[in-house]
């Protein structure tokens, strides 16, 4: 069984890297938090959200920022609030003392200000990157590791090369005892079918074909529509798809061909390894699936964009690759992986297994081009 | 010689890698097939006869079905596939329901 270096947790996770994160517990906070990264080695964790909210989507941005201290990648955390917020920042401070993660705080009106606050917040990151210095490697078993999947900014070879080849890698990954987490189930509708004989048994079956029910029936609520009434859409038929089945299908790929354990929902944890889907439905940009990824712990994410996506995540490195040749050259400061040698005749499962052995060198500390870009981005699915 | 993808071993159709103009020969797994229309880069090309009714499979599943017979080397899209999603996973969710 193949292993990976990585630094040991707490909680008994294991985090690829050493993040130092400064997080903003609401908008008034955001530019503080930048203005101490900018001026450190710390990643920041911003929104323009954290007051004013209706509960259910306030209790959403409070999860997506506490698990985000959570996710096994971040050695320490800066919390900055203001101090009249609806998001306290005790309860985050609180939350991540709770997990014996090194952790400091920052209330603006109780600094003096946004200059002192950000000394202070230089200070705090600094004595964290000493102490992180401090962390060595361990070997840990892919029990430990946790890889999501996805795609975006798509071309026609996102489904023929870029999610083939992510599929043989899920296979891979689960054979060597790993997790791999799917989402854009908004994607399942004219495979829900395949994606639940995939399944490990008939209940989880069944699940997957109700998760499918329910969301093609509100979209009918919400859009007065059928989802196959509008897809494929005029891009995607310009693209060479035809039918919903095919396109749907396209998806499904990166899932591979292990069985599915179950759904999962948005912050929740899988209780054992192998292949999870997580039920993110949140309507929104490609962030809002890697976020909920990183929300459940994966510590990296394998993400296929024919087009080219510069998309990363500010506590999870994403591997980027691309099935289209061409976008490789073009676009290579973004790519990771040429997985468009399939297109130009190389075997799937050669392809996938070398992507299985680039998965591992990033888990053992490789940098990849969305960290060497600082595309440092974290969506927290939520509703509009 | 270009090339078109057979994605599963179970498929009718091949995907064009790159541009395939009327009449260009093009080279799946071990076969040559004439192609007889102009197929755009992504776009799918029939690697057998198929007839009216019967289902076009790509990833190794029917994706759609004939609504004209065609020939091999013949070019495929929306104009003779009737998209039967809807239909497809009916059926199928009904039989896995069924099941034991």
């Amino acid at each position: 069984m193949d292993k990976f270096l990585g630094y040991l947790r707490q909680d008994g996770s294991a985090g690829i890297r050493n993040y130092i994160i400064v997080v903003s517990t609401v908008q008034c906070a955001s530019n503080v938090a930048i203005r101490i990264a900018e001026q450190t080695i710390a990643i920041p964790i911003t929104h323009d959200f954290g007051c004013m909210e209706s509960k259910e989507n306030s209790d959403k941005i409070k999860l997506g920022l506490m698990k985000a201290c959570e996710n096994p990648n971040v050695y320490g955390v800066v919390v900055v609030g203001l101090g009249c917020e609806q998001i306290d920042a005790d309860e985050i401070y609180n939350y991540v003392k709770g997990l014996n993660k090194p952790v400091y705080k920052i209330v603006i009106q109780e600094e003096g200000g946004p200059k002192q606050s950000i000394a202070k917040g230089i200070e705090y990151v600094d004595r964290l990157e000493k102490d992180s210095e401090q962390e060595q490697r361990d070997s840990f078993g892919l029990e430990k590791l946790t890889v999501g999947v996805q795609c975006g900014g798509s071309d026609w070879s996102t489904a023929l090369a870029g999610n083939t080849v992510i599929g043989a890698m899920t296979d891979l990954i689960v054979k060597n005892g790993g997790t791999v987490l799917m989402s854009e189930v908004e994607g399942f509708p004219g495979s829900e079918h395949v994606v639940a004989e995939k399944a490990v048994n008939k209940e989880v079956g069944i699940d997957i074909i109700n998760m499918v029910t329910e969301l093609r029936e509100d979209f009918v609520k919400e859009h007065g529509q059928t989802i196959e009434e509008v897809n494929p859409t005029p891009g995607n038929k310009a693209g060479g798809i035809t039918t919903l089945v095919e396109k749907s299908m396209g998806n499904i790929k990166k899932m591979g061909t292990a069985a599915v354990q179950g759904i999962i929902q948005v912050g929740e944890k899988v209780p054992y390894p192998g292949l999870w889907i997580l039920d993110c439905r949140a309507q929104g940009p490609d962030s809002f699936v890697t976020t909920s990824f990183a929300m459940s712990g994966a510590q990296t994410t394998a993400f296929s964009t024919g087009r080219g996506s510069p998309l990363g995540n500010a506590v999870m490195p994403l591997v980027k690759i691309t099935g289209n040749p061409e976008t490789y050259k073009t676009l290579n400061s973004i790519m990771d992986f040429n997985a468009g040698r399939v297109i130009l005749g190389e075997d799937i499962p050669i392809v996938g297994e070398d992507l299985y052995r680039k998965i591992i060198e990033v888990a053992d500390g490789m940098i990849t081009k969305s960290e060497d870009n600082m595309n440092f981005d974290y969506t927290i699915p939520r509703d509009n | 010689m270009k090339t078109g993808l057979l994605v599963d071993p179970s498929d009718n159709v091949a995907v064009a890698t790159t541009m395939i103009e009327a009449g260009e020969k093009i080279k799946v797994e071990n076969e040559i097939i004439i192609v007889n229309q102009r197929v755009p880069v992504g776009h799918k090309v029939a690697i057998k006869d198929i007839n009216k009714n019967e289902y076009v499979y790509k990833y190794g599943v029917p994706i759609g079905r004939m609504n004209t017979s065609v020939r091999k080397g013949d070019y495929i899209h929306t104009h003779n596939i009737t998209d039967v999603t809807e239909e497809l996973c009916q059926s199928y969710i009904a039989d896995f329901m069924k099941e034991d």
